[in-house]
């Protein structure tokens, strides 16, 4: 494992990478919402939304790997969550199938359930993840303090994703540091170590965060993260890339009416 | 100070230290009391504009202690500090602040902004500085540290080196009288040394460096400051220091 972690920001120069983060955060929460009005019924509203989705994640020029890299991690429990609804599901007037014809009957509203959560994970994910790939972590926090997140809160975000990778690394050094000491996990009682692991980096964060607050303080700083966030106005661009994603959503939505 | 002084007169100090006491508390058990420990006991010294002094000692001397008193980022601290002639009080710490720039040891505890710049436009933001000075200010802290080209880059993605030059640049952005860098060159390969050395000997600020490296001290300071166990054993030439191996064995300094 690398003690080099990653963002999920990909650099590159596509229109998607240009365009201000408030525009994309916009466009990638609507997605989910209009989604949410759509009935299964209306599959082709479905197969559009996936479209739209798919026309933005080739805009981005970023490559599959890239995505399917972090993608697969909300993904996977929510897919074998989505398997697991059939057989929970109870049956009503909309009957039941016979499952690929084994006599094992399931429910039609389980497996209705199933699409629909499968297709609505999945196309959250592709524009979120869109998003992420295309925009950096600081823009994401700044485009919310924009939009109107209380700035206290928008730095708080800011400031806990930046320490999110210091501690991810001090808790990797720490493992490799137990490992090289011949620690292997192999009995129960052996998890009592990552307990002792928590505990210490409990205590290091305490310490590194009085230390932080030392360096803002030592910088003519309130103690506070009080970090900046520029203001600046959308381009006719970004106004226009995000009345075309609108109304096309709300147009979809309402025709799957 | 217990040992022979060959400090010379100090014109115009920028900084001061007088008489400083500070006492840390340890409970080593439940109801086995408290166990003192003087981190500081009766530091004084006085720095010199453009004077550039090492700050020596073993581990536990009290070096970084003193450099956290010395801004008031300390409660409970005894004696007086004064930074350019002027008493540093806690309804004065925030200006006082920008006049001592303070490097920690490790650049993580100072770099948490989403960029180079921002970050090290941090302290001049806090003084008020915006616009094209706030710009200019930035520029030439980043240049001064030889970091220009890491302006729109994330700390996060940065070498332990490379944070170290962005968190000085950090520093030099204020326009201190005086740097307080603590352990500037642990964690550099010799290369950064030099390079560190490079750029710190071109700096005007007067330096107060903490260091265990007798080579790098010798290389940037002329004066030097021994603490041992709290106390300020030795103040004067870095040189006549770097000959008395005696003193040297004596303080855990070789």
């Amino acid at each position: 494992m690398s003690l080099h972690l990653r963002e999920i920001y990909v650099e590159g120069e596509s229109v998607l990478h240009r365009m201000d983060a408030r525009t994309k955060l916009i466009c990638a929460l609507a997605l989910p919402f209009a989604v949410l009005a759509m009935p299964l019924d209306a599959s082709w509203s479905y197969a559009a939304c996936f479209a739209l989705a798919l026309v933005a994640f080739t805009l981005s020029r970023c490559h599959w790997r890239e995505l399917l890299r972090f993608a697969w991690i909300p993904l996977v429990p929510l897919f074998i969550a989505a398997l697991f609804l059939p057989f929970f599901a109870q049956n009503d007037a909309s009957g039941s199938v016979n499952l690929f014809g084994s006599g094992v009957r399931v429910a039609r509203q389980g497996i209705d359930a199933t699409l629909l959560l499968l297709a609505r994970s999945t196309l959250t994910v592709l524009v979120l993840g869109t998003l992420a790939l295309t925009t950096k972590a600081h823009e994401i926090f700044a485009g919310l303090a924009r939009l109107g997140l209380p700035k206290r809160a928008a730095q708080s975000l800011a400031l806990s994703f930046r320490l999110t990778f210091v501690f991810a690394e001090e808790t990797l050094r720490m493992v490799r540091a137990r490992d090289a000491r011949g620690y292997r996990p192999r009995f129960v009682w052996s998890v009592s170590a990552i307990g002792r692991v928590a505990g210490a980096l409990f205590l290091r964060a305490y310490a590194r965060g009085e230390r932080l607050q030392r360096a803002m303080l030592a910088r003519s700083g309130s103690g506070h993260a009080d970090m900046h966030f520029e203001t600046r106005s959308l381009s006719r661009r970004d106004w226009l890339a995000m009345a075309v994603w609108l109304g096309a959503l709300v147009a979809l939505a309402w025709s799957a009416q | 100070m217990s040992d022979e002084s060959v400090a010379a007169p100090v014109p115009v100090p920028v900084l001061e230290a007088r008489n400083l006491h500070y006492v840390y508390q340890h409970e080593h058990a439940p109801g086995a009391g408290k166990h003192l420990h003087a981190a500081m006991d009766g530091v004084s010294f006085a720095l010199a504009a453009g004077e550039r002094v090492a700050l020596l000692g073993a581990n536990g001397a009290g070096k970084s202690t003193l450099l956290l008193s010395l801004l008031g980022l300390l409660k409970r601290v005894d004696g007086e500090v004064l930074i350019a002639g002027e008493l540093l009080r806690r309804k004065n710490a925030r200006r006082l602040r920008a006049k001592l720039g303070l490097l920690f040891q490790d650049p993580d505890d100072q770099l948490f902004n989403p960029t180079v710049f921002d970050d090290v436009a941090f302290g001049p933001r806090n003084l008020g500085v915006d616009g094209d000075e706030l710009q200019s200010r930035v520029r030439r802290a980043l240049a001064d540290a030889g970091v220009s080209e890491l302006a729109e880059r994330s700390p996060m993605r940065l070498s332990v080196g490379q944070k170290k030059r962005v968190a000085l640049a950090g520093v030099l952005a204020m326009q201190p009288d005086v740097l307080a860098l603590d352990e500037p060159d642990a964690a550099l390969d010799p290369r950064g040394r030099r390079e560190l050395i490079a750029t710190l000997g071109a700096l005007s600020p007067a330096m107060l460096v903490v260091t265990h490296d007798l080579a790098f001290a010798s290389a940037l300071c002329e004066r030097a400051l021994v603490m041992d166990q709290g106390k300020l054993v030795f103040d004067g030439e870095m040189r006549a220091l770097m000959s008395d191996e005696a003193k040297l064995l004596q303080h855990g300094l070789a």
